[in-house]
């Protein structure tokens, strides 16, 4: 029986991509439809004095230039006052693309500027003025602060402070004066754009009083619920067709929709909206700048005695709720008797923070494994002992106290303790190795899936999930794995939000985890449906028969056996006599599955021109079991490359007044594959009680460890440490000045 | 990407249409157009015609001249010139300096002429126009004033070709071609006013770049953030002969700091006339530090460009130095 799980199979979509045939919602075309055309705000923070259109409107066709005063925020235009550069203050609709351009350069807006607060740290001040006013703050509930003393409560009083996390255990000025050796250092790192190659876009079709909306997202059904939200249209008449997405990494939820579906609405006509890369970069949600203290205190032998951290994370100019994650992981990777984290997120006049790829853990790590590994260094310790000897297990208690599952975070080290990259490390003159853990809690939702036996004996898997990582392909094998067939065997359609079942976004690193459940649950009912069919036909128990490569047969005597294609004919044909074969999976899993990935950098750092180069690179990661090995590599890859632009290149920079300073990729510096060094990829199997056949989420843990993997490797070849991130020869060279002056 | 607005193009096949097409109002020049169109979409510059420079073939050549010159066409491509096996052997810090440049893209697409005739850059105007509609125009569009330094009467933008500190280092030559044409070395075309950066007139071009016969030694450095793509932050080139047991006639050149390459006189003096130790090696390298007066104008910041010249220039020295006393070849 030929063995699907744990195969690996190339991605069943992959050869449409790298051909060029796939379509994406920039290519969705349909008659009569009209472009939208964004005008937006160069300040930061302008009260808008008037919007005179009369020029705009007058060009022939311009058929509309909108306002929030005509059609709503819709979550994107500014409503009289802007709080960032580059937000909407309205919109021109005409027949033609470059016409609509032209005609949003001629809408005449007159701004009156107002002090636009861009430093997150003066934002927190108890005198900064207040970002937004108080009906666009949400009402805050209390912050359930555990332990958290009259100090904290009054920072939570101050105006833009808009989301917070407390934890605490212990005595942590105690547990530093038990320490024989303290770390206090401050981590700074940037506010990080996703850099998907395809920029957000939309379509959306009025058809009678229904509404069809194309578009790019990792989460079709979180689509349809704010597009209902903002239209008014109940969920049955909206239909979200979400389209492959070319790279989301968290930024891809709902943004243009609302706005794109009410135009479209408005003057019952299709209306896309594709922005440029410039507008997407003005409008992304970026991950949240941080700045981290930490106060880490050890004894001689390694034995941590306290952690105190605060975190400082920036919400752009709308709420956000990354902190708690962050805060949690912080607390919660190693046992530390004395534990004090205080986590706030403020408001600025920046473009509003979003995900980013596991949000919040890069931020908390790249701080926690930094100030690991400078205590190593202090002690003279071996960087995995003194992680080994304090790293959580099954049962310790996270930040807020709840043990921890079974997770592999010892496992995960000493894998990349015995690895030959680490064992055999050879260090040249500037040379250097840094290691670095990291991990994601992992997320569940509810999820539906069908599974439909068609009449030649073939299968189809019906999800309503996003596929951006692979997930698709997954779900074949499994399907695969199931009915004893080869992957190829089984389609898996990813339908609209109108034919498929509901499935969660994809975010989270939980699609494999959730669907896939559903998928199996609904994989195994089509084949049980397939078994008494067999057995009225064979004259045996369903319970003594068995499946493969498309027979079905009676275990111990495989002569008895009935080909599942002409079982499967029987149910779809004129005058027949069995019911069509339809399998269901729903399920609702209540416990995450937590992953954790440690990864060693090896770079060389030219002390001369402070140019950082990465050389080598091993990255281990607990995946439960590796469904489709060669998916999971891709993903370790994928995320180790995004670390190496976050720890060396990448940053969103906004100018005193808050201008974006990188507003295209020629400033903003993803590596390209010339910068990333060769990726060796270890994976532990560590399973995950309910994740199907033992899989874990697998998509956010390698984003999390390498910016401090490759910031310790520096410190290891120069023996300067550098906390501010990114790691650009600038700041190399102004570090390595500092050392030698 | 946003769509550009209407042009004309024009491809002539013979100079002396393209001088004239030049010389009318609103044209520039266009040869592998890989910077001018990305940014024509920014509307950085603004023409209303292009004349294209692919319908002049002797443009594309690379050959030897009767009297032992190598002679660039402006239209060879710096890929062309990365693999081309006279400039490998005989001018490899030429080769080395077109494959800094951009990415395999670029280099397939971009030229050498378009690669020292390249719009100079600036923080503050190489942004799309919503971004610049937040500023006051600058010298560059109009204005009076710059951004990036208040105090200073003209545009101070940044001379970015990466093959111009090698082409000076190199002792080149630039063949323009117009209604008189003339020849210069390659350092005096640069006016060192950001605006208006070449001394190359309406009606002319650039049409070919002419080596020595008998090239010194020479080596190029660049720094920048990534090594994949990125724009010079600064970049250096150094030459010199090695004649009677002694380097003679350093070049020492260091460019991407200003509109115009900067010569460092003092360095040469330094390394004239013996071979280069450790500590004259070093001592080059400040010199050349403090003869740059970046400005913040660039995506990397002041200090970091001005400790990098002295890196750039050591590293390059080094190079020279280490590669006369173990030859590679
Ligand atoms: C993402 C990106 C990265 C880049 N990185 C680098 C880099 O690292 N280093 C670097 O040096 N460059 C870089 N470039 C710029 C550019 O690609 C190269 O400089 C290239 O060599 C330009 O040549 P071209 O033939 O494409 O010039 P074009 O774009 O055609 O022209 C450039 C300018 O020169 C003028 N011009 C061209 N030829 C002539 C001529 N013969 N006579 C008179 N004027 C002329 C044009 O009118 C125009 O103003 C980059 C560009 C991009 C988009």
């Amino acid at each position: 029986m030929p063995e699907a799980i744990g195969v690996a199979q190339r991605r069943l979509e992959g050869g449409d991509k790298v051909s060029g045939r796939t379509a994406y919602v920039a290519d969705v075309r349909v008659p009569n439809a009209l472009h939208a055309e964004l005008v937006s705000s160069p300040y930061a923070h302008a009260r808008v004095v008037s919007i005179d259109r009369t020029a705009a409107e007058a060009m022939p066709g311009v058929v509309a230039v909108l306002t929030a005063d005509e059609i709503g925020s819709l979550g994107l235009l500014a409503k009289g006052e802007v709080f960032y550069a580059g937000q909407p203050v309205a919109v021109v609709v005409a027949d033609d693309r470059r016409l609509a351009a032209d005609a949003a350069q001629v809408v005449r807006v007159r701004y009156e500027r107002l002090p636009a607060v861009v430093d997150p740290v003066a934002a927190l001040r108890e005198d900064a003025p207040a970002v937004l006013p108080a009906e666009l703050r949400s009402q805050r509930a209390d912050a359930g602060a555990h332990g958290a003393d009259a100090a904290q409560h009054a920072a939570s009083q101050r105006a833009n402070v808009c989301g917070e996390a407390h934890f605490a255990r212990g005595d942590v000025e105690q547990g530093l004066r038990l320490a024989d050796v303290v770390v206090e250092a401050r981590y700074r790192i940037p506010a990080l754009y996703q850099g998907y190659l395809e920029p957000h876009g939309t379509v959306a079709v009025p058809e009678g009083d229904r509404l069809t909306v194309y578009t790019t997202t990792q989460g079709q059904f979180a689509v349809r619920e704010e597009v209902c939200q903002a239209t008014g249209l109940p969920e049955h008449r909206v239909k979200v067709v979400g389209m492959q997405v070319g790279g989301g990494f968290g930024a891809k939820f709902v943004k243009l929709e609302p706005l794109c579906a009410a135009l479209a609405l408005r003057l019952r006509q299709p209306v896309r909206l594709v922005l440029s890369r410039s507008g997407d970069f003005l409008t992304s949600r970026p991950g949240n700048f941080a700045e981290i203290g930490v106060r880490l205190g050890a004894r001689r032998d390694g034995t941590l005695t306290a952690l105190a951290a605060d975190l400082l994370l920036d919400a752009g100019a709308q709420e956000d709720g990354t902190v708690g994650i962050a805060a949690m992981l912080i607390g919660s990777t190693y046992r530390v008797p004395h534990l004090l984290v205080d986590g706030y997120e403020v408001l600025t006049h920046k473009t509003p923070s979003g995900a980013y790829r596991a949000p919040g853990a890069p931020q908390a790590y790249y701080a926690l494994e930094s100030a690991m590994d400078e205590l190593a260094r202090k002690l003279g310790q071996d960087p995995f002992e003194l992680r080994l000897r304090s790293a959580c297990q099954q049962g310790d208690p996270r930040a807020n106290g709840a043990p921890w599952p079974r997770i592999g975070l010892v496992e995960t080290l000493e894998a990349a303790r015995n690895h030959p990259f680490w064992r055999e490390r050879s260090r040249q003159a500037d040379e250097g190795y840094g290691v670095a853990a990291g991990g994601w809690p992992g997320g569940t939702e509810p999820a539906a899936a069908a599974c439909r036996i068609n009449g030649d004996g073939s299968i189809t898997v019906q999800v309503g999930s996003v596929d951006i990582t692979g997930t698709n392909t997954v779900f074949a094998q499994m399907a695969a794995q199931v009915f004893g067939v080869r992957a190829d065997a089984v389609a898996v359609s990813a339908a609209d939000t109108d034919a498929a079942p509901y499935s969660g976004s994809s975010g989270g690193s939980k699609i494999t985890f959730t669907v896939g459940n559903a998928v199996l649950q609904a994989a195994q009912d089509a084949r049980q449906q397939v078994l008494e069919m067999a057995a009225q036909e064979l004259e045996a128990s369903a319970s003594d028969l068995d499946m493969a490569e498309g027979r079905v047969f009676v275990r111990g005597a495989p002569s008895r056996a009935v080909s599942v294609a002409d079982l499967a004919r029987s149910t779809t044909a004129f005058g027949g006599s069995a019911a069509p074969l339809v399998g269901r999976g729903r399920v609702a899993i209540k416990r995450a599955s937590p992953g954790f990935a440690v990864h060693v950098a090896r770079v060389r750092v030219d002390r001369r021109t402070g140019e950082v180069q990465p050389i080598g690179y091993l990255a281990v990661q607990d995946v439960g079991r590796a469904l489709n090995p060669m998916a999971v590599a891709g993903q370790i890859r994928g995320g180790v490359s995004q670390s190496l632009g976050r720890a060396l290149g990448e940053a969103m920079r906004w100018g005193d007044s808050g201008q974006l300073l990188t507003g295209s990729f020629l400033d903003y510096a993803v590596p390209r594959a010339a910068d990333v060094p060769p990726i060796e990829v270890e994976l532990v199997e560590v399973p995950a009680e309910e994740g199907p056949f033992g899989a874990k989420g697998v998509g956010e843990p390698p984003a999390v460890p390498g910016a401090a993997a490759i910031a310790n490797a520096v410190a290891d070849a120069t023996g300067v440490r550098v906390r501010d991130l990114p790691l650009r020869p600038e700041t190399v060279l102004a570090a390595l000045a500092g050392e030698t002056s | 990407m946003m769509p550009l607005r209407p042009l004309s193009l024009t491809t002539p096949s013979r100079p002396e249409e393209t001088v004239a097409a030049l010389a009318a109002e609103g044209a520039a020049v266009l040869a592998g157009g890989s910077d001018l169109i990305p940014g024509l979409a920014w509307e950085i510059p603004t023409c209303d015609t292009l004349v294209s420079l692919a319908g002049l073939d002797a443009l594309r050549r690379i050959e030897t001249e009767e009297d032992g010159r190598l002679r660039i066409g402006a239209m060879a491509t710096l890929a062309d010139i990365v693999r081309h096996p006279l400039i490998r052997v005989g001018y490899p810090a030429l080769a080395d300096a077109a494959q800094a440049v951009g990415s395999p893209e670029l280099r397939a697409q971009g030229t050498l002429g378009g690669n020292v005739c390249l719009g100079t850059r600036c923080r503050f105007r190489n942004q799309p126009p919503l971004w610049r509609e937040a500023l006051a125009p600058c010298w560059q569009s109009g204005g009076e004033v710059c951004h990036a330094a208040p105090a200073k009467e003209t545009c101070v933008a940044i001379l970015s070709g990466d093959t111009v500190p090698a082409l000076v280092a190199l002792r080149a030559e630039a063949e323009i071609w117009g209604r008189r044409p003339r020849r210069l070395p390659i350092e005096e075309i640069y006016t060192g006013d950001g605006t208006h950066h070449l001394h190359i007139a309406p009606g002319e071009f650039l049409a070919a770049l002419r080596l020595p016969a008998a090239p010194p030694r020479a080596a190029f450095r660049k720094w920048r953030t990534r090594a994949s793509i990125d724009f010079p932050e600064a970049n250096a080139a150094v030459s010199a002969v090695w004649r009677d047991g002694a380097w003679r006639e350093p070049v020492v050149v260091v460019s991407a700091v200003g509109p115009a390459p900067i010569r460092v006189q003092a360095a040469e003096s330094l390394l004239d006339g013996s071979a280069w130790s450790e500590e004259r090696i070093l001592a080059a390298g400040d010199l050349a530090r403090r003869a740059v007066h970046p400005y913040d104008n660039g995506q990397l910041n002041v200090a970091g460009r001005q400790i990098a010249v002295r890196g750039l220039v050591v590293r390059a020295l080094g190079d020279m130095e280490m590669e006369r006393r173990e030859p590679v070849l």
